[in-house]
C-alpha cells in the first residue's frame, strides 16, 4: 500500500530541519549565480534534491553542511554555465537587484580610534568584490565568511583537504580584500594616509606566498 | 604587524577569530595579544573584515518560502516507489486500486518506475547501435572539453586503468534528458566496444542490485545480453554498458578515476 502518511510525516520532518537554512541556502547562492532568478532556481533545486536523497541523510549530523553540499554540487554541476552567458547582459539589472537585500547605510562613522576601515565598508561594495572573485576562491569565501562555516565543515562540502581550504581562503581574503580597498578609495569611504597604510599592508601580504597552517603546541 | 612580530602568523591569528582553536588555545593567544599591538592590531582588522562580511548577507524574499515548501509538497516521497517496488503485493493492492486509467493519469509511461527502466533500456539501444560520433577522439581531456559546451550538467569523463582506450563522445537523449555516451575500446577481443552513458538522472534509486566497489556505490544490471554497471558522481549517473562479462566490468569500474 502506497503510505501518504508516511510521505506526509517524512515531508514534515524534511521541513522541520531544512527550512531554518532556506535564508543562509538563497543568501549563498546569490552569490554564487550573481542574480536572484539563478539563485531561486538553484536553492528550490537544492531543496528538491536533497528531500529526493533524504534517506541518506544520517540523522543528528550536520543539516545545514549537508544541504550546502549539495547546494555547491548542484551549482557546480548546472548553474555555472548557465550563469557565465548571462552575466554579460544582466550585469547591470543585477546591480539594480541588490540593492533590495542589503543596507545602502554604512556603520556610523565614530570617533573611535578603534575604528576600522571595514567598519565603514557599504554592503553593496562587499557584494560586489565579492562577486569578483573567482568561483574557487568565492566558495570557500562565501562558506567561510558569509556563513561561517569551520574549516573542517568545508573541506567535507566542498570534498577537499582542509590545508587546501585554508589557502583557498587566505588567497581569497587577500584578493577580496584588495578590491574593497579601490571601492573604498573610490567612492571616497577611505582616503589619504588610511588607504596608503592599508594598501601597503594589502600589498606587502600579497607577496607572501600562502602559508601553511601552523598550530602551536 | 609582520613587521615587528614574527612571533604568530596572519592564517594563525585569522584561524584564532575564524573561532578554529579549542579555548587552552584561544587562552595562549589571548595572552599575546594583550602584550602584543601589533597582532591585536591584525585580530582586530580580521574580526572588523568577518563583520562587514556577515552584514552582506541576503535575506530571502518572503514569497520563495512558500514557493520552496509548495516545490516539495509536489514531490513525491524520496522512497515510496522503490519500496511499492520491493513488495509485489504493494504493488497488486495499488493496481487494483488504481487502475490502468490512473496509472496513464500518473505519468503513464514517464512514471519513475518505468524511467530507471528506461535508463538501461536507451543506454542498451545506443550501445548496441553503434551510432556514429559526434567527436572523435582518443584524448580524454579534449572530449571533456567539447563535452563542456554543450550538455547543461558538469562531466568527468573516466581514465580507466584497465587499458580501455577512448574513441570518441556522441551526444544523445536518454527519457526526454540530455546526454552524452562516451565509446571506449578495449585492447582484449579485437577492440571491443564499451559505452559510458552520462546524464542527469534525478531519480535517486539507479536499476539493478547494489555493490559496492572502490568507494563508490554500483548498481548492476542485465539486459539483452548486456552487462550494465551505473554510478553516481557528483550527482550525476555513470552507466557503463558492454558485453564483458561480470567479472570484467567490476574490474573496469573499479579501474575508473573520475578526476
Amino acid at each position: 500500500m502506497l503510505d501518504f502518511k508516511h510521505t506526509d510525516r517524512t515531508r514534515r520532518e524534511f521541513e522541520s530541519l531544512s527550512l531554518d537554512h532556506l535564508d543562509a541556502l538563497y543568501s549563498a547562492g546569490l552569490r554564487l549565480t550573481k542574480n536572484e532568478r539563478d539563485a531561486e532556481d538553484l536553492v528550490q533545486d537544492t531543496f528538491l534534491r536533497a528531500f529526493r536523497f533524504f534517506d541518506k541523510f544520517e540523522r543528528g549530523t550536520n543539516m545545514k553542511a549537508w544541504l550546502f553540499k549539495i547546494l555547491t554540487n548542484t551549482f557546480i554541476n548546472k548553474y555555472r554555465r548557465r550563469v557565465k552567458e548571462r552575466t554579460v547582459v544582466e550585469g547591470a539589472a543585477r546591480e539594480a537587484g541588490n540593492e533590495r537585500f542589503v543596507t545602502r547605510e554604512p556603520t556610523e562613522s565614530s570617533a573611535d580610534p578603534e575604528q576600522y576601515f571595514f567598519d565603514k565598508l557599504l554592503s553593496d561594495d562587499v557584494i560586489r568584490s565579492i562577486d569578483q572573485l573567482p568561483i574557487d576562491f568565492r566558495l570557500v569565501v562565501i562558506l567561510a565568511d558569509l556563513q561561517e562555516f569551520s574549516y573542517k565543515e568545508i573541506a567535507e562540502i566542498l570534498d577537499c583537504p582542509v590545508g587546501t581550504v585554508m589557502s583557498r581562503l587566505y588567497r581569497g581574503r587577500k584578493l577580496l580584500q584588495k578590491n574593497l580597498l579601490e571601492y573604498a578609495v573610490a567612492s571616497g569611504v577611505l582616503h589619504g594616509k588610511q588607504a596608503l597604510e592599508l594598501g601597503a599592508v594589502v600589498e606587502e601580504e600579497e607577496a607572501v606566498e600562502v602559508l601553511e597552517f601552523k598550530r602551536r603546541a | 604587524m609582520t613587521h615587528e612580530c614574527r612571533k604568530l602568523e596572519e592564517t594563525f591569528l585569522h584561524a584564532y577569530v575564524d573561532g578554529e582553536f579549542s579555548p587552552e588555545e584561544s587562552g595562549d593567544v589571548k595572552a599575546h595579544l594583550a602584550e602584543c599591538p601589533m597582532c591585536a592590531h591584525a585580530v582586530r582588522l580580521h574580526q572588523s573584515y568577518k563583520a562587514a562580511m556577515l552584514r552582506a548577507n541576503a535575506t530571502a524574499p518572503h514569497p520563495f518560502y512558500d514557493d520552496v515548501r509548495e516545490g516539495l509538497m509536489h514531490e513525491a516521497d524520496p522512497g515510496r516507489w522503490a519500496r511499492a517496488f520491493q513488495r509485489p503485493s504493494a504493488i497488486a493492492v495499488a493496481a487494483a486500486c488504481a487502475g490502468a486509467a490512473l496509472w496513464f493519469l500518473a505519468g503513464g509511461l514517464s512514471h519513475p518506475i518505468f524511467s530507471t527502466h528506461s535508463l538501461i533500456e536507451d543506454g542498451v539501444a545506443l550501445h548496441a547501435r553503434a551510432l556514429p560520433l559526434d567527436y572523435p577522439s582518443s584524448d580524454p581531456r579534449s572530449a571533456q572539453q567539447w563535452l563542456e559546451g554543450k550538455l547543461d550538467f558538469g562531466v568527468h569523463l573516466p581514465r580507466f586503468a584497465q587499458g580501455a582506450r577512448l574513441q570518441g563522445v556522441r551526444l544523445s537523449n536518454v527519457n526526454r534528458r540530455q546526454a552524452a555516451v562516451v565509446t571506449y575500446s578495449l585492447p582484449q577481443g579485437d577492440g571491443r566496444r564499451v559505452s559510458l552513458l552520462i546524464v542527469d538522472d534525478p531519480e535517486p534509486h539507479l536499476p539493478g542490485a547494489a555493490r559496492r566497489i572502490a568507494d563508490r556505490e554500483v548498481w548492476l544490471s542485465r539486459a539483452r545480453g548486456f552487462n550494465i554497471a551505473s554510478w553516481r558522481n557528483d550527482e550525476i549517473v555513470y552507466s557503463l554498458i558492454s558485453d564483458l562479462d561480470e567479472q570484467d566490468v567490476l574490474a573496469l569500474v573499479q579501474s575508473a578515476e573520475m578526476r
